[in-house]
C-alpha cells in the first residue's frame, strides 16, 4: 500500500510556527502577516549581542595584556628608529631631534626662572603698595586727630 | 485554510523581495552622486570672523546684529583632540547658534593643529597661556570684567582648571561632558589608560605628539561593532535619502578630522588625570600652581550625557560637590557624547534651556522679543 505524499501546506505551517517561536523574543512576528522589518529586528538583536560580547572581551585581562604588548613593541620600534635617525644625522653633521629637545628644555627652564622672578617682584610690589596704603591711612588719621 | 494561507505568505515574501531589489537598484543609481555630495559638505554654518591669533590658535567671533548690550560674553572651549566646529556643525545642529540667537557675544577657540615643534607645550601653556590670553583679549574687546566659559569634553576639564586658578575672570561656568573624576572604570578609555596597561612616558618620549591616528583608532575601538558594522549597513540602507547622506557625511567628516595632541599635554592629561586622578584630590599641578576646585565660586552648570561611552556620567558628576559655588545645577541628558551637541533632541530641548540659564546670570535681563 502506497503512503500518501506529505502535505506541503502542513510543512509550511510547521516551518512558520518554528520561525515564529525563534523570533518571538523582541519581535512581533505572526505567521499570517510577517512584518517587513523582522529581519532588521533580528539583525539589531544580533549586533547588540555582538557589541556587548566585544566590550566584555576588550575588558578582559587577556585583551589588555595583548594590547599592552603590541603597544610596547610599537613604542620600542619607534624609539629605535628615532635613535637610528639621530645617529645618521649626527654622523652627517646635522641636528637631530634630541638636540632640539634639549634646546627647547633649556628655553623652558629660562622661561620658568624668569617667570618665578617676575612673580617675586610682583609680590614685593604688592607688599610695598599695601604698606604705602597703610601709611597713607595712618597719616590721614593723624591729620584728622590733629584738627 | 492552510493552503491559501501558505500561498499568501509566499506571495507576500516575493513582493518584499521584488521591492528590496528595486530599492537596491535605486541605491546603486545614486552611487555617482554620493561622491559629488561629499565634496559639497561644509564645516560650520554660523557666520564668523577670526579676531585673535596666537601661534596655532585662532579665536572665532560669531557675527550677530542681535547682541544684547552689556551681556557677559561667552567663550566656547573645546577639546584638543578634535576640531571645534562640532559645536557649529550645520543648520539645525549648532550649539553656537542657540547662544548667538539668544543675544550673547559669542567666541570659539580653535586650538589649531600642533606640529612637532609644539610637542613641549604643556597644560600650563594652554590654560595659563593661550586660554588666559584669549579671556583677557575678550575682556578688553568687550569691556567686560569677566567672561562666561562653556567647556566641552577635555575643554571642560581645562575650563574648570582655569576657573579654579582665575576665579576673578569667570562669571559663569558651563561644563559639557567634562571629565573630572577619572577613578571610574565605566568607560573603556579609563581602563585602557590605566598605568598598568599604558606607559605614557615611553609613548610620549618615542612619539612626541600623540598621533591623530592613534586617538582616532582608540575612539573607533570604543564601539567597534557600531562603528565598523552597523554604521556601513545603516548607510547602505539609507543612502537613497539625501538628508541622511548629508548628515552622515557631515558627521563622519568631523569624526575623522582628528588632530594630534601636544606631547607634554598628552603626558600630563593621561598621567595626572586618567592614571593618578589628581584633580579631585586637589593635587593637580598646572605649571607652578596647584588646582583647587574649591576656589570656584561662580554659578556652574554641569551637563552630562547618560549614554556617553567616552566620558561616562560618573566622571562628571562629582564636580558640583567639589566647588564652593552656591548656584549649582546638574543636567543628565539622554544622549551620547556627540549627541549631546548635535542630537535632534538636545537641539530642541537642552540648548534653549541652557541659553536661558546662562542669560539669566549674565548681567542683563533676558532679551525681550520685539
Amino acid at each position: 500500500m502506497e503512503m500518501p505524499p506529505p502535505d506541503p501546506s502542513q510543512l509550511m505551517q510547521l516551518w512558520l510556527e518554528f520561525a515564529t517561536k525563534m523570533s518571538a523574543a523582541g519581535s512581533t512576528v505572526s505567521p499570517e502577516s510577517p512584518p517587513s522589518d523582522a529581519a532588521k529586528q533580528m539583525r539589531g538583536i544580533f549586533l547588540q549581542a555582538l557589541g556587548q560580547a566585544t566590550e566584555q572581551y576588550m575588558r578582559s585581562p587577556q585583551y589588555l595584556a595583548s594590547v599592552k604588548q603590541s603597544m610596547d613593541s610599537s613604542v620600542a620600534f619607534r624609539q629605535q628608529l628615532n635613535d637610528f635617525m639621530a645617529q645618521i644625522r649626527h654622523a652627517t653633521g646635522g641636528l637631530a631631534r634630541p638636540d632640539i629637545d634639549c634646546l627647547l628644555m633649556a628655553v623652558r627652564r629660562c622661561e620658568t626662572r624668569t617667570l618665578d622672578k617676575l612673580d617675586e617682584l610682583a609680590n614685593q610690589l604688592n607688599n610695598l603698595e599695601n604698606r604705602l596704603n597703610a601709611l597713607e591711612g595712618s597719616n590721614a588719621e593723624l591729620a584728622i586727630a590733629a584738627k | 485554510m492552510p493552503v491559501s494561507n501558505g500561498a499568501a505568505i509566499w506571495e507576500n515574501w516575493l513582493d518584499k523581495a521584488v521591492e528590496e531589489s528595486a530599492t537596491t537598484a535605486k541605491r546603486a543609481a545614486r552611487l555617482p552622486f554620493l561622491w559629488t555630495h561629499a565634496q559639497r559638505v561644509k564645516k560650520g554654518c554660523t557666520p564668523s570672523e577670526v579676531v585673535y591669533e596666537e601661534d596655532r590658535l585662532k579665536l572665532l567671533h560669531y557675527k550677530s546684529e542681535n547682541t544684547v548690550p552689556g551681556a557677559t560674553p561667552l567663550v566656547f572651549v573645546f577639546a584638543l583632540v578634535n576640531r571645534p566646529y562640532i559645536l557649529d556643525l550645520k543648520e539645525g545642529k549648532s550649539v553656537v547658534s542657540h547662544f548667538v540667537d539668544k543675544g550673547f557675544d559669542t567666541y570659539l577657540i580653535d586650538w589649531g593643529v600642533p606640529t612637532d615643534a609644539d610637542r613641549q607645550l604643556a597644560l600650563d601653556d594652554y590654560i595659563n597661556g593661550y586660554l588666559l590670553n584669549v579671556v583677557n583679549y575678550v575682556r578688553e574687546r568687550t569691556g567686560a570684567d569677566k567672561v562666561n566659559l562653556l567647556g566641552y569634553c577635555m575643554g571642560g576639564t581645562m575650563s574648570s582648571m582655569f576657573t579654579a586658578l582665575h576665579p576673578n575672570l569667570v562669571k559663569n561656568l558651563v561644563l559639557m561632558a567634562a571629565g573630572i573624576d577619572f577613578s571610574t572604570r565605566d568607560g573603556l578609555l579609563n581602563l585602557w589608560s590605566d598605568a598598568n596597561n599604558f606607559d605614557v612616558d615611553k609613548f610620549v618620549n618615542a612619539f612626541g605628539n600623540c598621533p591623530a591616528e592613534f586617538l582616532q583608532s582608540a575612539f573607533l575601538m570604543l564601539k567597534p561593532v557600531a562603528n565598523l558594522l552597523e554604521k556601513p549597513i545603516n548607510f547602505y540602507e539609507k543612502m537613497g535619502d539625501p538628508d541622511f547622506v548629508d548628515d552622515f557625511y557631515t558627521m563622519e567628516g568631523w569624526l575623522n578630522d582628528n588632530v594630534p595632541v601636544a606631547g607634554e599635554t598628552y603626558r600630563e592629561f593621561v598621567k595626572y588625570l586618567y592614571q593618578q586622578n589628581r584633580l579631585v584630590k586637589g593635587t593637580m599641578p598646572i605649571g607652578r600652581h596647584i588646582v583647587n576646585l574649591h576656589n570656584i565660586t561662580c554659578p556652574v552648570l554641569n551637563i552630562m550625557a547618560t549614554k556617553d561611552d567616552l566620558v561616562p556620567c560618573g566622571q562628571s558628576l562629582p564636580f558640583n560637590d567639589l566647588v564652593s559655588s552656591t548656584d549649582r545645577k546638574t543636567i543628565q541628558f539622554p544622549a551620547g557624547h556627540i549627541g549631546l551637541a548635535v542630537g535632534g533632541k538636545s537641539q530642541k530641548e537642552l540648548w534653549p534651556n541652557v541659553a536661558d540659564w546662562l542669560m539669566q546670570r549674565s548681567s542683563v535681563p533676558a532679551k525681550t522679543e520685539a
